[in-house]
């Protein structure tokens, strides 16, 4: 195996990415194959921030935010970042590209552990479809 | 006398007749320039068009979607000065642009399946179907006029860039994408009176009333404005129907399928997100059955949907 995922993982500043902190604090393991960047809100992902993750060598997207409904800093962000990546999943699947490839997940700032299990499962699940485009670097 | 020649594609005809109902303005240009090729216009030979030394300006209409279409836009557009890609087809793709998501011999198959012709093209001499592309693709043209067909804004802009051409010999800019530089609801008619636009659902057209003086997307309705270039002045929603994006992407190089998925999840009952919860909204969501042909309708070629297609080598 000496090909390992790409995965560029966005967190929301106030739930997921305030986990990534803990669990780094925390001392807890998870793959290195994910690249985290911070993010005001997930209602700030613009569709074209995520097909540029793609375009540019990434074989998964990650996205953290606060649970709904009633989590979210900015009081609905999650909610418009939820129906951006419904609809990508949707132009995913009709342009040939897995739609496992972008996960989107709610983590509050309190669940290192949940997001532990969630980056471990995502690069799991990438390892098992392989790279995007399907050649082996 | 300078030479101009007009060289179409693959073209429904639109922009040929949208470049001939310029009228006097062409009397105008024909003072300056020679017709040297317009196959619906003047009786002038392609093989001299092809002993040409050079051909000042060049405007191209249509997709490229033959062998015979690629090889005459790329050795006509070495000879050009000025080369025009005029509307969305030689711009973004278009419509045909949207057969790049299929095999030229799928497509073909298709269509025989349809009608009841044998087109085995070999065999009658037509010429090979080739991966449908966008003028663009081939050559960085000087001059950007899309449109579906080019409005008479975009070919007043045009007239304009062609008499000045001829006057000074000179272009204002190296590459220039004719219309105003700002999305199509900067200055609609309809301008919504709230500062928040809530849209009640997806709803088709037939499904509403449609009130001919509030914005289609209060409404329920999917209108493209938000993400589509001012190259007009408004003539669907004027007759109350919804933008549906021939003018392509407010800037070049910008993607409007994906500004247009952004807009639809910041306006999308947005009143009744905590309500409905994600799977109210899901759906929702799930009457856009086919998210290319909705967002993609005219510039899926020249799209990031498009080059994703290309990196993960799917057949569509």
């Amino acid at each position: 195996m000496s090909w390992r995922p790409k995965i560029i993982a966005f967190f929301c500043r106030w739930c997921a990415g305030a986990a990534a902190e803990v669990a780094g604090v925390s001392r807890l393991r998870y793959d290195p194959s994910v690249v985290p960047i911070i993010v005001p809100c997930t209602g700030r992902i613009s569709p074209s921030m995520i097909v540029e993750a793609f375009l540019n060598g990434a074989d998964g997207v990650l996205i953290g935010g606060c649970h709904t409904p009633n989590d979210c800093h900015y009081v609905a962000g999650n909610f418009k970042a939820f129906k951006r990546v419904y609809l990508l999943k949707k132009l995913l699947q009709e342009v040939g590209v897995e739609p496992e490839r972008l996960r989107l997940e709610w983590i509050s700032a309190t669940e290192a552990p949940k997001l532990v299990k969630v980056v471990n499962s995502f690069v799991d699940e990438i390892r098992k479809l392989g790279p995007l485009g399907g050649k082996h670097a | 006398m300078l030479k101009l020649a007009v060289i179409p594609g693959g073209i429904c005809g639109g922009c040929d007749v949208a470049l001939a109902s310029l009228g006097e303005k062409l009397a105008e240009i024909l003072k300056y320039y020679e017709i040297v090729y317009w196959p619906i216009a003047v009786d002038k030979k392609l093989s001299n068009l092809m002993n040409m030394n050079h051909i000042d300006v060049l405007i191209y209409m249509g997709a490229i979607t033959t062998e015979e279409d690629a090889k005459l836009a790329k050795e006509l557009s070495a000879k050009a000065r000025v080369r025009v890609a005029l509307g969305t087809c030689s711009v973004y793709g278009g419509i045909p642009g949207l057969n790049a998501l299929y095999k030229p011999a799928d497509i073909i198959k298709t269509i025989s399946l349809l009608v009841d012709t044998k087109l085995e093209s070999s065999a009658l001499g037509l010429p090979q179907p080739v991966q449908h592309m966008a003028y663009t693709d081939v050559v960085e043209p000087e001059v950007l006029a899309p449109g579906c067909p080019p409005t008479d804004k975009v070919l007043d802009q045009l007239t304009e860039i062609l008499l000045n051409y001829a006057k000074s010999g000179k272009l204002e800019a190296r590459t220039m994408l004719l219309g105003d530089s700002e999305s199509l609801c900067n200055n609609c008619p309809r301008n919504p009176k709230t500062t928040k636009i809530a849209m009640p659902g997806i709803k088709r057209l037939y499904e509403v009333k449609l009130d001919s003086n509030k914005c289609f997307l209060e409404q329920g309705v999917l209108c493209m404005g938000p993400a589509t270039r001012a190259i007009c002045t408004h003539p669907c929603i004027k007759f109350n129907y919804p933008c549906i994006g021939c003018g392509g992407p407010v800037e070049w190089g910008s993607d409007s399928g994906l500004s247009m998925i952004s807009t639809l999840a910041s306006v999308l009952l947005v009143d009744d997100e905590k309500k409905l919860l994600e799977p109210g909204l899901a759906r929702e969501l799930n009457k856009i059955r086919d998210v290319l042909g909705t967002f993609y309708k005219y510039t899926l070629r020249k799209s990031k949907a498009y080059a994703l297609k290309n990196k993960a080598g799917g057949e569509g």
